[in-house]
């Protein structure tokens, strides 16, 4: 895979934990501990994506977004904050930020976003009116979804829903990416509410004891994908 | 009733209008009826020199006819006097010098009166009359002693008496819509100053730190206020805009300890091969969480009642908006045994906070699915009531005994049952503060057919 990832953060704990886990999964990590150092690094424009801290040294991290957007640098962004409110969240993706992500954070959460940034910018998807996942199919004109012979009936936000997933095939999706993409929500809604969603999703899909394809991820979230 | 109209009488005693009232009527009062005295007693005395005037114009003439005729054409005259009849008959008595009477129409003389000049008043008993009567009388000694009284009746004025009264009681008539008209007025004058103090001062309560007092630049006491609450605002803002800062900087602080925590915590549970390990270590990310979530809420909690988060309201159509939130919830409701819908007005929408909003009434619906037991059906509702509109979730569980509401609504107060469910410490605090930052308010009732009702009013019409 071997895609560049730029992690700019000044806190020493966090970000050599971010770079051991990413290079783990085959990124090729730079680390910047402050401003201005993110910014010489990222102006040359060869990362796939940048792990920005709002909060750093000499220049914080919207100054760096700013200036990199000002520049001409389209390289996807996901900003770090502790700053947690959903309107510093919109606020940073108003200003050039492509995702946002609260601290603290689950590593896994952090991967699938990256990688979704990754894959976001390594082209843009024809536009599909089918989706398909072994035996599973999804008529994006019709609105309609089979699995195998069988028709299956979903409720207009399962069907976003389960869109979502035949758009992320084996990748791990995690619930508050799920929230955010089908229901448009940016809160913690607290309890299991998105898991009844999805349980509900895979109980339709799995109904005559096929091989389910809606996994979970420990730790993580869901995937949807025909390996288990 | 009664009650509430007392209350009212005594409301309106201590307002400013009858306490301007009261002493513009005794001013008014006082003013005119010193005037009207004045005016008296000035006509009393221009009266009382007219009839001293008549009186020596009498005596005089006597006196001639005395110097001309002696004592007999003297008589003669007071006779012929005494015999026409007239409203104001002269007083007359002409005496010898032993005081015996020789004509006139006074029994006798006056007891004498050392401090009477040659003209006095004094009340005495006409022959011919049973009241005594008040005479202006002048007394003169004759060449051959003999003394002569000459006089008119002068009664008591009572027809001037009466205007003055009347002018009194039309001046007292007319004070009072007069003074009532300056009350009004001024209180009115005065109201709209401080009602507009008082608006600003709302606005600033509910969230809203950039309003001011506006100045007319008439330099006033009310002006000079003004300025003074001005100087106040802003400094509160600056205090608040400080400690937004102070806020982040510590849930800055405190945030990333707790993410070195997962972090750490995230590393060891893939090192670890022991089982008990792992899951202890997997209670302790559950807890880390919990702690973010509390650190998330409790931030949000403090920018809502900061205001902060105005900028981002946006008009709303309500049933939209809940049909949104019950989908997200509806699953979940199902799975613990309710049925979730939402009822909103057809057609109604107010400006809100979308997500601050959606989680508030999240918090609501969570509760009732925890709280709710015995329940079957929890609504979220949106109704209007008259220029407000309110936004809310009822169940119909057991609902909460009048006598805990108001300590369920206190910020971190809990009904002691459901502290056994974690996590529900803040989320009614959130929910208060959502609704100040839609410059509404947070009410329990209960729901008709015994559960709980959580009413969020908020004003569908903002400044």
């Amino acid at each position: 895979m071997g895609h560049k990832l730029l992690v700019v953060e000044d806190d020493d704990a966090t970000a050599t934990y971010i770079a051991k886990g990413m290079s783990e999964e085959g990124f090729v990590v730079d680390r910047a501990g402050n401003g201005r150092d993110a910014l010489f690094l990222a102006s040359d424009g060869t990362y796939d994506a940048i792990v920005l801290d709002r909060m750093i040294p000499q220049m914080d991290g919207m100054s760096v977004l700013g200036a990199l957007r000002a520049g001409g640098i389209e390289t996807p962004v996901i900003v770090l904050s502790a700053l947690g409110s959903t309107d510093d969240r919109v606020t940073g993706l108003t200003s050039g930020a492509d995702d946002y992500l609260t601290k603290p954070f689950a590593f896994a959460e952090l991967l699938a976003r990256v990688r979704l940034l990754v894959k976001r910018s390594g082209g843009q998807a024809a536009v599909e009116t089918r989706l398909v996942c072994g035996d599973l199919e999804m008529d994006l004109l019709a609105r309609k979804v089979r699995r195998g012979s069988r028709a299956i009936d979903l409720q207009p936000r399962e069907f976003r829903l389960l869109e979502y997933f035949l758009r992320h095939i084996d990748e791990v999706v995690t619930r508050t990416m799920l929230l955010e993409a089908v229901w448009d929500y940016h809160f913690d809604p607290g309890t299991n509410v998105i898991d009844v969603h999805v349980s509900r999703l895979r109980r339709k899909l799995d109904e005559d004891g096929a091989a389910s394809l809606l996994h979970t991820v420990r730790g993580a979230g869901y995937r949807l994908g025909l390996a288990a | 009733m009664k009650v509430s109209l007392g209350r009212r009488a005594r409301a309106f005693l201590r307002s400013t209008t009858f306490r301007l009232f009261v002493p513009v009527v005794v001013f008014q009062l006082v003013a005119t009826g010193g005037v009207l005295t004045f005016v008296w007693v000035a006509g009393q005395q221009s009266v009382r020199d007219e009839q001293h005037a008549l009186v020596a114009e009498l005596r005089d003439d006597l006196l001639d006819t005395y110097q001309d005729g002696g004592t007999a054409a003297l008589k003669a005259n007071i006779e012929r006097r005494l015999g026409n009849e007239g409203r104001r008959a002269p007083v007359l008595l002409l005496a010898d010098r032993d005081g015996r009477a020789i004509a006139g129409n006074l029994s006798a003389l006056p007891p004498p009166d050392p401090e009477a000049g040659s003209l006095f008043e004094t009340m005495l008993y006409r022959s011919d009359s049973t009241q005594p009567q008040t005479m202006a009388l002048s007394e003169t000694r004759l060449a051959d002693g003999a003394i002569l009284l000459a006089g008119i009746e002068i009664g008591r004025d009572l027809k001037l008496q009466r205007s003055f009264e009347q002018a009194l009681l039309a001046a007292l008539f007319l004070a009072l819509p007069l003074a009532t008209l300056v009350a009004v007025l001024t209180s009115r004058l005065v109201g709209q100053r401080v009602h507009d103090m008082a608006q600003t001062a709302h606005r600033v309560g509910s969230g809203a730190f950039e309003a001011r007092v506006p100045l007319d630049g008439s330099g006033d006491a009310f002006d000079e206020l003004a300025g003074e609450i001005n100087a106040m605002l802003a400094r509160i803002e600056t205090l608040v805009g400080e400690l937004r800062v102070v806020a982040e900087g510590l849930a800055h602080d405190l945030r990333s300890p707790v993410t070195r925590l997962r972090s750490a915590l995230e590393q060891a549970v893939l090192e670890v091969a022991d089982p008990a390990a792992e899951a202890a270590m997997q209670r302790a990310l559950t807890e880390a969480d919990t702690l973010t979530r509390i650190l998330t809420t409790a931030l949000q909690i403090g920018r809502a009642e900061a205001g902060i988060g105005r900028e981002r309201f946006e008009e709303t159509l309500l049933e939209d908006f809940l049909g949104d939130l019950a989908a997200l919830y509806e699953p979940y409701a199902e799975d613990a045994g309710f049925v979730l819908r939402a009822e909103a007005l057809w057609g109604l929408s107010v400006s809100l906070h979308r997500e601050l909003m959606s989680q508030a009434l999240g918090n609501l619906v969570d509760n009732a699915v925890k709280y709710a037991g015995g329940g079957s059906a929890i609504t979220l509702f949106a109704e209007r009531q008259g220029e407000q509109v309110v936004l809310g979730v009822r169940d119909d569980g057991p609902g909460i005994a009048t006598d805990q509401r108001e300590a369920a609504l206190q910020r971190f107060g809990r009904l002691d049952p459901s502290r056994a469910v974690a996590g529900s410490g803040l989320g009614l605090a959130l929910v208060e503060a959502v609704a100040k930052l839609h410059g509404g308010a947070i009410a329990l009732d209960e729901a008709t057919g015994g559960g709980l009702e959580i009413r969020l009013t908020i004003p569908s019409s903002r400044f």
